[in-house]
């Protein structure tokens, strides 16, 4: 496979022409690697023209940062695909920054099935809601755990 | 922070009660002890023999390991780094490094990329001789779980010899390697005789063309066309 950075750049470039302003950010970090930065009231229809539009069918991943400084948290869905064969090495960081004091987004597992886990996961470690979730429950944490969302930069554990 | 009180009604998932009577479907118990690895739980929701729905109970696996690093400094982050997955530890490892040199703009000297890409080719090699031997016992073959790993030996040994280290080596350091190639290593790493100990040991080669180096190894063939002579040569 070549070293040319093509297939990004029209993927970007078709970004950019359908959503003009909805699109914060897009860059290509290297070959195969994008980061998309979008404004979340328009992540559901974005998602949508990922999925549909260009063949993203497969989202290998959901994480979530914490900015504390900037007072935001980041939500990143790591987006590939699988039946478009052409572009399977292309992985998209389909990003969303959502307020640190009321953290909250529009769950995607209508789009994809497959994050319902990764948003859980993201829920429950570092508190963000996600609307339309159909099971915004515990993943890993004990049932019994009432202490705030154990990501968050500001809580401690002692180690050693 | 959760809405557990919320009906299974709602979300259209089952509930976890036992099957009530003249229900249509039946919920099970899949697990968390089962013939795979590890702990797993999967709740399932049958309509006869159908699967309709299934949902995931991991149990306390989370190991929290950002959280953990947060509060080291970054070469202390390392050993900690390759626990999830201690089978491919130089793999997962490289990963974390090669983020951190991102973020310094550091790029490693072309002998250290080498010496990581070594490692990191034994070590892949090595987590497919794992699962491979692993899936043998799970078919409950005892040979075939017996063989792979024999192969796999050879390579911790050369591991050993790179790292100090047979398994979790912490050998990838930001900026490059924990430390040079050992003196004599390549010599060690030469598949002839390797291979010629290992046959002699296991008493494998009877039908095996005996001009062949690397027989006895390759009769084993537990891993698709690898074999030491096939990997090394190219």
């Amino acid at each position: 496979m070549s070293l040319s950075q093509e297939r990004e750049e029209s993927l970007v470039k078709t970004l950019k022409e359908n959503f003009p302003r909805d699109i914060k950010e897009a860059t290509i970090l290297r070959r195969s690697r994008i980061d998309v930065t979008v404004a979340p009231d328009r992540m559901v229809e974005i998602a949508t023209f990922f999925r549909d539009k260009l063949g993203f069918d497969h989202p290998s991943g959901v994480s979530a940062v914490d900015y504390n400084r900037e007072a935001r948290f980041e939500i990143v869905y790591h987006l590939s695909s699988i039946r478009n064969v052409g572009q399977r090495d292309i992985i998209v960081n389909l990003k969303e920054s959502v307020p640190r004091n009321s953290p909250r987004a529009t769950s995607l597992v209508k789009i994809w099935p497959g994050v319902e886990n990764y948003e859980r996961e993201s829920l429950e470690m570092f508190g963000i809601q996600f609307d339309g979730h159909p099971r915004p429950e515990k993943l890993f944490l004990n049932d019994n755990w009432d202490g705030p969302p154990p990501m968050r930069k500001e809580i401690r554990f002692p180690t050693d | 922070m959760t809405t557990t009180d919320k009906p299974a009604q709602t979300t259209g998932l089952p509930s976890m009660s036992p099957t009530e009577p003249g229900a249509q479907t039946m919920t099970l118990s899949v697990g968390p002890q089962h013939s795979g690895s590890g702990h797993m739980r999967l709740i399932v929701e049958l309509d006869g023999d159908i699967i309709i729905n299934a949902m995931p109970d991991p149990g306390y696996v989370h190991r929290g390991i950002e959280k953990i690093i947060e509060l080291r400094n970054i070469i202390r982050s390392i050993p900690v780094i390759e626990r999830p997955s201690i089978i491919d530890a130089s793999n997962l490892n490289h990963a974390w490094v090669r983020a951190i040199e991102e973020l310094q703009g550091v790029e490693p000297p072309a002998r250290g990329q080498y010496l990581r890409c070594l490692l990191n080719e034994m070590n892949r090699i090595m987590s497919h001789l794992y699962w491979l031997s692993i899936y043998g016992v799970f078919l409950g073959h005892t040979t075939m779980f017996m063989w792979p790993l024999g192969d796999r030996e050879l390579f911790i040994d050369l591991a050993e010899r790179l790292t100090g280290a047979r398994i979790t080596y912490s050998y990838l350091v930001p900026g490059g390697v924990r430390r040079d190639l050992p003196a004599g290593f390549a010599e060690e790493a030469h598949p002839e005789q390797k291979a010629s100990a290992y046959s002699r040991a296991s008493g494998l080669s009877p039908s095996a063309p005996q001009d062949q180096p690397c027989a006895g190894l390759a009769l084993t063939g537990t891993c698709g066309r690898m074999s030491p002579t096939r990997h090394m040569e190219s």
